[in-house]
């Protein structure tokens, strides 16, 4: 394969380290993990696509905390942007469960920058008018698959055969928790006190 | 189909085919509450959307994306736009300018030596044992490592010789390295046809091998050859550890645990496990660069081959002897009259102090 130049990597990093970034948090819980993370998946890119690394080597399947198993990293077409972020978004996943498995003991300590303002105390919560917040909790209420199909749909416009490709789930099955997963948050909207719902999700009862 | 048909999700996000969107709106026409699901399914979706795009999404640190950077220019195999790409970005840490520099040294120390002794010592009279063919794969060791008892060259990389050069004729290589803290890089006399032939194709980050203190681990002639690390068992492709890592340093002095971002001021998992390090000769305080850097080089060169450099003071012999398919070994012993000025800028810098 051609080895990619320096430039297209930067094209590649500027377009994608940030939803990366984003969705590897979610898995990991912690900035700094994600960014390790995502260098490693951008290498194993700059490696694979160099012929410097096999590409369809099948990952260790998770004896995982949330229920996702790691997929096997499709051989990797650079000429297709599209498979390439499915494929950047498998490779982030799959090290990203790895580092659950393997810190699933350690609690780390947030980075500074990653240290939200004050949080708020339950009552604050309550009686928090802010729409995305209280999105934001709800979908805490729901599976982690549920929460990454969401995400990865929701988050970065990906298909349901995307979703399947890089989660290794069938494509029914994505249909499947992101129905049940919509379904679940509307439920989850109506059982709560309706002054206390932001105008801006009310309009989803 | 039920009302609750996950297609009717589908239909909302675009997920359907045509004709299956056809038959959910036909359903919607005929069953009013079915309309007001998906209506309320669609807003939610809306607002999924809006909120979860407003996340914040953080960008990876510069140094991060350098490392990536750094992968590409070398895996890109001697692209000069990704060398320019590389070599000048806007604020170069210290390692990655000493690691141009002592890189660039390093490569064209290897590059005149050859050149020189193919060139003025080349011919069957002076041919060296075991004399290598061109273009044959090889492996590479450094005849002074090995001959220290550091057993440590178990890794070499293969080595095709360049097809210009006929190393049949290189005897020797010496090199003497006269260092001081001060001035940058100048070498003399070296043919710009082998320079560029054997020009990097980047700068890699100094191979840097110490403990809290290199310095002094250096000075107390630390064996630094065995370097381990859990980040190695765990996650081969880490180029960096992680913040959360533990990095161990095993050396003739004890044993050295640094986290993650400590290691990660001095080198890169990667890079230096595959550095093997003996050094014989003793230092002082307030040693010149020269003195003070041994720098056991493994870098990818243009023709995406590797070679060995190692760069001792101060007095520097760069020992190089060939080892074929069949286990012949050429070796050279050090010429006299193969020298090379090199001033470099200083290599420990106080930052890199404890």
């Amino acid at each position: 394969m051609t080895p990619p130049p320096a430039t297209d990597i930067r094209g590649l990093l500027d377009r994608y380290e940030r939803p990366l970034v984003r969705y590897a948090m979610g898995i990991v819980g912690d900035l700094e993990s994600a960014r390790d993370v995502v260098q490693d998946a951008f290498i194993r890119y700059v490696r694979i696509i160099s012929g410097e690394e096999g590409g369809d080597d099948a990952m260790q399947p998770a004896r995982s905390t949330n229920d996702a198993e790691t997929v096997s990293e499709a051989a990797l077409d650079p000429s297709d942007t599209r498979h390439i972020e499915a494929w950047l978004f498998t490779v982030t996943r799959n090290r990203a469960l790895d580092h659950v498995r393997k810190y699933s003991r350690i609690i780390p300590m947030p980075m500074p920058e990653e240290r939200m303002s004050e949080e708020p105390g339950p009552d604050e919560e309550l009686a928090s008018s802010d729409a995305a917040d209280w999105l934001l909790k709800l979908l805490d209420a729901l599976t982690p698959n549920q929460r990454e199909v969401i995400r990865l749909k929701f988050q970065n416009d990906l298909s349901y055969k995307e979703i399947s490709d890089i989660t290794g789930l069938t494509v029914t099955n994505v249909g499947f928790l992101l129905h049940i997963g919509l379904k679940k948050l509307r439920t989850l909207l109506r059982e709560a006190p309706l002054d206390a719902i932001p105008t801006r999700l009310r309009t989803a009862l | 189909m039920s009302h609750d048909d996950p297609k009717f999700t589908a239909y909302v996000l675009n997920e359907l085919h045509s004709n299956e969107s056809a038959e959910i709106e036909r359903t919607i026409l005929e069953h009013p509450h079915v309309n007001a699901e998906v209506a309320e399914t669609r807003e939610m979706a809306d607002i999924l959307r809006d909120t979860l795009k407003a996340e914040a999404a953080p960008a990876l640190c510069e140094r991060r994306r350098d490392a990536v950077l750094r992968a590409a220019a070398i895996a890109g195999k001697a692209s000069q736009p990704a060398l320019e790409n590389f070599a000048a970005p806007a604020e170069q840490a210290w390692w990655q300018r000493v690691g141009f520099w002592q890189l660039t040294a390093a490569c064209l120390v290897f590059g005149f030596g050859v050149y020189a002794l193919s060139v003025n010592l080349g011919g069957s009279a002076q041919k060296a044992p075991g004399v290598v063919q061109t273009g044959t794969e090889q492996k590479v060791t450094i005849g002074n490592l090995a001959d220290e008892g550091g057993g440590n060259v178990d890794s070499a990389p293969s080595l095709k010789v360049p097809s210009n050069v006929d190393p049949s004729g290189v005897t020797s290589v010496a090199v003497d390295l006269n260092g001081t803290k001060t001035n940058p890089l100048h070498i003399a006399s070296v043919p710009n046809d082998l320079t560029n032939k054997l020009q990097p194709i980047a700068p890699k980050r100094p191979q840097v091998v110490g403990t809290n203190d290199p310095l002094a681990q250096m000075r107390a002639g630390a064996d630094i050859g065995k370097v381990q690390t859990k980040a190695a068992a765990h996650s081969p492709n880490t180029s960096v550890p992680g913040p959360h890592e533990q990095v161990v340093l095993r050396t003739d002095n004890g044993e050295v645990k640094l986290t993650g971002e400590e290691a990660n001021r001095y080198f890169s998992v990667r890079e230096y496990l595959d550095v093997r390090l003996r050094e014989a000769g003793s230092l002082h305080e307030g040693a010149s660069y020269a003195e003070v850097a041994r720098i056991f080089r493994h870098e990818s060169y243009a023709d995406g081959v590797h070679r060995f450099v190692m760069i001792r003071c101060p007095s520097i012999k760069v020992g190089v002897s060939f080892v074929t398919k069949d286990n012949a070994e050429a070796e050279w012993p050090i010429a006299p009259d193969a020298k090379i000025r090199i001033i470099t800028k200083p290599y420990f810098e106080p930052e890199l102090g404890n």
